[in-house]
């Protein structure tokens, strides 16, 4: 606590600081007086008594500079003369301050905006309690019920899974465990005449709040009692819904609300700053006993197949993740043991578990963008380094301006560190102006960037926070020493005696900004290939082909659920659709999906086929699909061999299925399919199993990046009540016209409205819209590169036409004499352009390697092209020649109108 | 006369600068500058001689080492003076001065004297 008193004192002085100098400057004037008046009383003239007091005292001014720096503020007050004097340098200049700040901004700004999304998505930690203790059983953001028993990786867990981590769990203080997956809810508040709201819900074990370590933001959360069989039925609200739909009404806390039938007690409110583990935003959260009611179906916790849950974990102090994985792992395979007559014993010796750091929670979107938003941060930290490139250009073409300045300060005596402490105050001056303004810029920018990226700006906070400033400060000055050091050092290094006698023609800083602007064109023509190659990605995917009639499907969302229809009436209701909207004029064929194409979501199972023993874990695959009567016909999607879905596969009927060709190519290599058996898991199950009535040619459905995989498509109306109650309802109407598309959505929303008014339509769209918008992250990524290589490539331009121009007006003297002599104007400009072409030959040597380096780290990222991929080097390579041309043009052609006389009497 | 006798003062030892205001404080409460460079002068019978003026950038220090306080008074000539007083802490980095210079005393006192 001392050092803390003393600083308080210091800080005090440097705010009385004038006060301070008045008093010593009293003290000491006091001292000399009576020292002088003791003298003169011995006897000597008021001049010897003045000066043997001066003597005795010591020299004034050393002795109050020392006071001061015993205070210790001395470099604050140097601090605050550099940039007084900074600032007046500055504004002395605003051309070349313009142009360096605006373009720092640029800079510095994008990566602001670059650093606060990946605050946001990367960096974001949980807002609970000790999130650093926290370790996920699997941070794969997926949902689903599916086991690891395929690839041998366990991600989800059945509730006796759980059960028996929670109860054997040496390496942690303690578990919980949620529904990997959201559920549907109707919501309706008791006793209210309104039809029922949809919310989203999650369910989560008894101890979930408590163990993240939240409170209540009203009333209380759930407690273990709440998760016990026969508890009384309680939910928490998420703040967000209990604003929206409650409008923050205290007196909610008790009320009653009836969720998918069953009646729940409101018992309490989420903290505001929580939108769950998986940051989903469910609306509410239930406890998972009561999975039986919320989810229309069988308990799965009596169900040791049903791999449902998501396991979270605190770590006991000490205890490494590594440690507590290798327990899991071999507690895993001790569970699966007890169960052999499921699992194989190779498959339990495959199995483990993988712990994650859960500080950061489940993110779907960490998972999805982490790559893009590295590359984009590698792309907007060249950018900047261009950047500076640029702006110590500036400083050292200025520095020549200077040089008069600087050489009469080092001949009065300023040392050269405190010179170069002068210039570098400057430039980080000019970056703190440019980071200033950069913040502005990236507000705004970051929500470009957001919905480029991700589609959304929701993720982007409200206002740029103290981290964001951090970084931002922090970059602004290492920018600023990155740029000003080598002008500073240069130019506080100069021949006096060649500055005062004016001879100076020294070539100050000159193969340095040669060497400057060869790394610019080197760091553009990296920014450019990436811009060539996510282009001509992009042009790739847009160009695949993807085996359905995208230009002439119209896709209509509705929601059964939401009005209010059972599983079991919805085969009426979509074929009544499908019949009233055939009869519009101009519509070749309408059906109904249960999941659309490229919207995001698979479902994938292993299966087993009759007749066949099953195969080892991840050989059997295949991708479902629940679709309605006259699928393929109305996508456009050629029957290879028998027939569509039609509506005589009704409930009760023999339950069919069309596989596609890449299925029947690899599991029924050479042997007609039509009419095998198989069932979706293993071992067979003829209750379950499917009938193969035909097989479609193959069509992407998921990705336009990979391969088509096995597919099978149920029809979904033998089945209405089956399976999940998420799968139940149909995503949308799907109708194929013959005209153009744009002109029926009203006709179609008309002819919906029809048959069911209260059926509620989100939107309609062109298929083709959707799958061009599953390829927003390549464009974005196209996009951002291109705009950022074109900003790269006008101040590479900028770099080359500066230093060009500074040369020739450095060589006007000699460029007179070779003229003079008789050289030939076209051997002027030979002589520039030379300069020039060597410049970006340099650049281009130091650029491909560079290139051939970083592009191997996107090549993920590409398709259909190789990361080293000739054309695109070479396009680039050509373009920065043509580019660096056009910039020492109009340096060339100044040099080429030197009048020899005029140059030579320059001198 | 006076000239020679300057030429001649004793110049105190390194570091005890401290310990001598630290000490002068301590014997007589309040003083300001002009007093503590007199009182150190005749105590040592003019033997020790600071260089006034550097008693000032110490007793600043010693302001922000929280040693001494100093508050503004006026003198028996009724001028203006700043007058430093020694804190608790002051009188405890005394015994440490104190200490410390004894054990260098003592010790320098041991090397000289032995046979």
């Amino acid at each position: 606590m001392n050092w803390l008193r003393e600083l308080s004192r210091r800080l005090r002085m440097l705010v009385h600081r004038r006060q301070f100098e008045v008093d010593l400057e009293e003290e000491m004037r006091l001292h000399l007086e009576l020292r002088q008046q003791e003298q003169l009383q011995s006897g000597m003239t008021a001049d010897d008594a003045r000066a043997a007091a001066r003597r005795r005292f010591g020299n004034p001014t050393a002795l109050r500079e020392n006071s001061r720096i015993a205070w210790g503020w001395e470099w604050f007050e140097h601090l605050a003369q550099d940039v007084r004097y900074g600032l007046r340098m500055l504004r002395k200049s605003p051309g070349f301050t313009a142009v360096a700040v605006l373009t720092l901004a640029l800079g510095i700004g994008a990566n602001t905006a670059i650093f606060s999304l990946i605050d946001a998505i990367l960096l974001r930690t949980l807002p609970v309690a000790s999130p650093h203790e926290l370790v996920l059983f699997s941070d794969s953001p997926e949902g689903g019920t599916n086991s690891g028993t395929q690839t041998g990786h366990w991600m989800r867990f059945s509730s006796e899974n759980y059960t028996y981590f929670r109860d054997h769990s040496e390496n942690f203080k303690e578990l919980c465990a949620f529904h990997s997956s959201w559920n549907h809810l109707k919501i309706r508040v008791a006793g209210a005449a309104e039809r029922p709201d949809l919310a989203y819900g999650r369910l989560v074990s008894g101890n979930f709040f408590s163990f993240l370590g939240l409170s209540a933001a009203l009333g209380r959360l759930f407690s273990s009692d709440d998760d016990r069989l026969g508890a009384s039925p309680a939910v928490v609200l998420n703040y967000t819904y209990w604003a929206r739909k409650f409008q923050n009404d205290v007196s909610i806390i008790g009320k009653v609300v009836e969720v998918n039938g069953t009646t729940f007690t409101i018992i309490g409110v989420a903290p505001r700053t929580f939108s769950d583990v998986k940051y989903d935003r469910p609306d509410l959260w239930l406890p998972l006993v009561f999975q039986p009611q919320v989810m229309s179906t069988n308990s799965y916790a009596d169900d040791p197949q049903m791999y449902w849950l998501s396991i979270m974990a605190r770590l006991k102090p000490g205890v490494t993740l590594r440690q507590a994985q290798a327990v899991v792992s071999s507690q895993l395979k001790q569970i699966l043991a007890t169960q052999v007559q499921r699992e194989t014993t190779q498959q339990i010796a495959n199995s483990y578990i993988q712990l994650a750091p859960g500080a950061g929670g489940i993110s779907y979107l960490r998972v999805r963008y982490s790559e893009a938003l590295q590359i984009l941060a590698g792309i907007v930290g060249i950018v900047l380094l261009i950047v500076c490139a640029n702006v110590a250009n500036l400083l050292l073409s200025r520095s020549s301006a200077r040089e008069k300045e600087i050489s009469i300060r080092l001949a009065i005596g300023a040392s050269r560190s405190r010179l170069v402490r002068q210039l570098l105050t400057e430039s980080i001056l000019l970056a703190t102006l440019g980071g200033a303004l950069g913040i502005l810029a990236a507000r705004w920018g970051v929500e470009i960037l957001a919905s480029l990226v991700t589609g959304s700006t929701s993720i982007v906070k409200d206002s740029i926070d103290a981290r964001v400033l951090l970084f931002t400060a922090c970059v602004s000055i290492l920018a600023g020493i990155l740029f000003g050091l080598v002008p500073a050092l240069r130019s506080s290094r100069i021949d006096l005696a060649a500055q005062v006698n004016g001879s100076a023609r020294a070539r100050l800083g000159f193969g340095f900004a040669n060497g400057i602007v060869a790394c610019q064109i080197a760091a553009c023509f990296v920014l450019l290939v990436g811009a060539g190659l996510f282009l001509r990605t992009l042009q790739k995917l847009a160009d695949q082909e993807l085996g359905f009639d995208e230009d002439h499907i119209l896709v209509a969302r509705i929601n059964a659920e939401a009005a209010g229809y059972s599983p079991a009436q919805t085969p009426a209701l979509y074929q009544a659709l499908i019949d009233r909207i055939e009869a519009i004029p101009g519509v070749l064929s309408a059906t109904v999906d249960y999941s659309e194409p490229f919207g995001g979501s698979t479902w994938t199972s292993n299966f087993t086929i009759e007749g066949l023993p099953s195969r080892p874990p991840g050989q059997m695959m295949v991708h479902k699909e629940l679709i309605g009567p006259h699928y393929f016909e109305t996508e456009g999607i050629p029957i290879l061999l028998g027939r569509d879905i039609g509506p005589q596969d009704r409930p009760g009927t023999p339950l069919v299925t069309v596989i596609n060709q890449t299925m029947a190519r690899k599991f029924f290599p050479g042997v007609n399919p039509i009419g095998r058996r198989f069932s979706l898991g293993a071992p067979f199950n003829d209750s379950e199993a499917m009938t193969i009535v035909g097989v479609a040619a193959d069509a992407r459905y998921y990705s336009l990046r990979d391969p088509v995989p096995a597919m099978e498509f149920c029809a979904a109306f033998q089945i209405p009540d089956q399976g999940s109650h998420n799968s139940a309802y149909a995503e949308d109407v799907e109708v194929r016209v013959s005209g153009n598309p744009r002109a029926l959505p009203t006709e179609i929303r008309a002819a919906l409205a029809q048959v069911s008014d209260s059926l509620p339509v989100t939107r309609v769209t062109l298929l083709k819209d959707e799958v061009s918008a599953s390829l927003r992250l390549n464009r974005s990524a196209a996009e951002v590169s291109s705009a950022f290589g074109g900003l790269a490539l006008f101040l590479s331009c900028i770099g080359v036409y500066g230093t060009m121009a500074y040369r020739v007006s450095r060589r006007t003297h000699e460029i007179g004499i070779r003229l003079a002599l008789g050289a030939h104007r076209s051997d002027v400009l030979w002589l520039i352009t030379k300069e020039c072409l060597i410049l970006v030959a340099v650049g281009l040597v130091i650029g491909v390697p560079v290139a051939l380096a970083s592009t191997s780290i996107i090549a993920s990222q590409l398709f259909g092209i190789r990361a080293s991929d000739p054309l695109t080097f070479a396009t680039v390579a050509i373009l920065l020649v043509l580019v660096a041309l056009a910039a020492c043009y109009v340096p060339a052609r100044r040099a080429m109108r030197v009048d020899p006389m005029v140059a030579l009497r320059h001198e | 006369m006076l000239r020679s006798h300057d030429l001649h003062r004793d110049e105190i030892p390194p570091g005890t600068l401290y310990l001598l205001i630290l000490r002068t404080l301590a014997r007589s409460g309040e003083m300001h500058g002009y007093e503590i460079a007199n009182s150190i002068q005749r105590i040592s019978d003019d033997v020790l001689q600071v260089e006034e003026g550097s008693l000032y950038p110490a007793l600043q220090r010693m302001l922000i080492k929280g040693w001494v306080t100093a508050k503004w008074g006026t003198t028996a000539g009724n001028r203006r003076a700043r007058y430093y007083q020694l804190t608790a802490a002051g009188r405890k980095q005394l015994g440490v001065e104190m200490s410390q210079f004894e054990r260098v005393i003592g010790a320098i006192t041991r090397v000289i004297e032995a046979v």
